[in-house]
């Protein structure tokens, strides 16, 4: 246990045991090689940053003790593509906390990755973790909204109770079908195959970045990466289409009955005729195939789809076991830190706002 | 070498969220509350007192202010 050295280096192949195996002493979580190769090594931002702190100890064994990584996540600035990194599995065993300066650590892993990424972000943590970012230069100037609502005191019920149930999933309860949604707008409910082979996403991304500012990507890329090869959960694509126009897309995690999860939704453009067409579609999609409890994050960035809230308010009531839950749940104080780096003060890059929905968490969130 | 008092105008200058005039020079950093961001900051600001530079093996001996003041005298 003591170690008479501590050093640091980079991530090299044969590295993702050892690192699982600290992530399951830290977390509780297990997770697979696999599951690592998915996160860590095959997103098309490219391989992430892995940053390891060893202790080397008297007998010149060394043992992995902590873990420092940013992802890179595809973003545009309208025409502009941009590289952001969002920092994630930041840990060291329990047992060194007291033993090593993390943050020392912290500033070399930044000063080597930085100029590689516009932007740094993380998505939310602990008190702790956002004060480590402000110390790296992070500003948290923005907050995450929970927005939560009901159609029924029975979905209500359920919602309530999954609180004490393991998830499972129940995206087969989604009646899948094409379908209009008011206004001639047609929906278009697919699974994860089905939205791989759908051509409407080849080029929707090369014709809605440029409505947008600054958003993560949507090119088939990014969301075949994200969702439809994502290993943790399963997901339904809804594809919103008007006169053969896409006017969006919706990606909607079903964990328990009754309950739907927007993890994602974006416009072909940034008018409110095409948001609240879209919007409705949805809604209402989901209010008469599901009944159900209807749950997403937001930022406090002021982009346009805070509009969605208004929406929701239309079309889903909350009940009072939702308030009681959201009461529960309330994200008023639940910061996103930001930085925006030497790279991205050269390209311009804003601070916000930024037009994230919960497509940033991968669907672990 | 580096004083008691030094010590405390280190942990002032560090920011951190506390009254460093009345700190128990034997209470440790951890029992009072400080974070590892805390320490850090402290450290930094020592090392800048005293121009020298703490490993990260040596980090353990300083957790009170005492320890600080015990850790330098032997340097």
């Amino acid at each position: 246990m003591n170690a008479v050295e501590y050093r640091h280096r980079s991530y090299r192949s044969g590295d993702e045991a050892a690192i699982n195996a600290l992530y399951f002493r830290i977390t509780g979580r297990s997770r697979t090689v696999e599951q690592f190769r998915w996160q860590w090594l095959e997103a098309p931002g490219g391989v992430g940053e892995i940053w390891l702190i060893e202790a080397v100890h008297v007998d010149g064994r060394s043992e992995l003790i902590g873990h420092h990584g940013i992802m890179p996540v595809r973003f545009t600035n309208g025409g502009v593509d941009l590289l952001f990194g969002k920092t994630e599995n930041t840990m060291v065993l329990p047992e060194y906390r007291r033993k090593i300066l993390y943050p020392r650590f912290e500033k070399i892993f930044v000063s080597e990755y930085e100029s590689r990424f516009h932007a740094l972000f993380s998505t939310m943590g602990p008190a702790a973790a956002v004060r480590q970012r402000k110390a790296q230069g992070y500003s948290s100037e923005r907050r995450w909204m929970n927005l939560e609502n009901g159609v029924a005191p029975f979905s209500s019920l359920m919602r309530f109770a999954s609180r004490y149930e393991r998830p499972f999933p129940l995206i087969g309860l989604f009646k899948r079908k094409t379908g209009c949604s008011g206004k001639g707008v047609a929906v278009r409910v697919l699974d994860a195959n089905e939205a791989r082979q759908a051509a409407c996403f080849d080029t929707y991304w090369a014709s809605a970045r440029h409505g947008w500012g600054v958003a993560p990507r949507r090119d088939k890329a990014d969301l075949a990466w994200r969702y439809w090869d994502n290993p943790y959960v399963t997901y339904l694509t809804l594809v919103f289409e008007q006169y053969s126009e896409m006017l969006g897309f919706a990606v909607v995690d079903i964990p328990v009955a009754g309950h739907a999860r927007i993890v994602d939704l974006s416009f072909r453009r940034a008018d409110p005729e095409c948001i609240n067409a879209v919007t409705n579609a949805l809604l209402i999609s989901l209010k008469n195939q599901l009944g159900c409890i209807l749950h997403t994050l937001l930022v406090t960035d002021d982009f346009l789809p805070l509009g969605l809230d208004s929406s929701l308010r239309q079309h889903f009531t909350p009940s009072w076991l939702t308030r009681l839950y959201g009461a529960y749940h309330s994200s008023d104080s639940i910061y996103m830190p930001r930085k925006i780096t030497r790279k991205g003060v050269n390209e311009h890059v804003p601070s916000t706002p930024w037009g994230i929905t919960p497509i940033i968490f991968e669907g672990r969130a | 070498m580096i004083t008691i008092e030094q010590v405390r105008e280190a942990i002032s200058a560090a920011g951190v969220d506390c009254d460093s005039a009345a700190l128990d020079v034997n209470e440790t950093f951890e029992s009072i509350g400080f974070d590892s961001l805390d320490i850090y900051n402290i450290i930094i600001e020592i090392q800048g007192v005293v121009g020298v530079e703490v490993p990260d093996s040596d980090i353990e001996k300083l957790q009170s202010i005492d320890s600080i003041v015990d850790y330098f005298s032997k340097r």
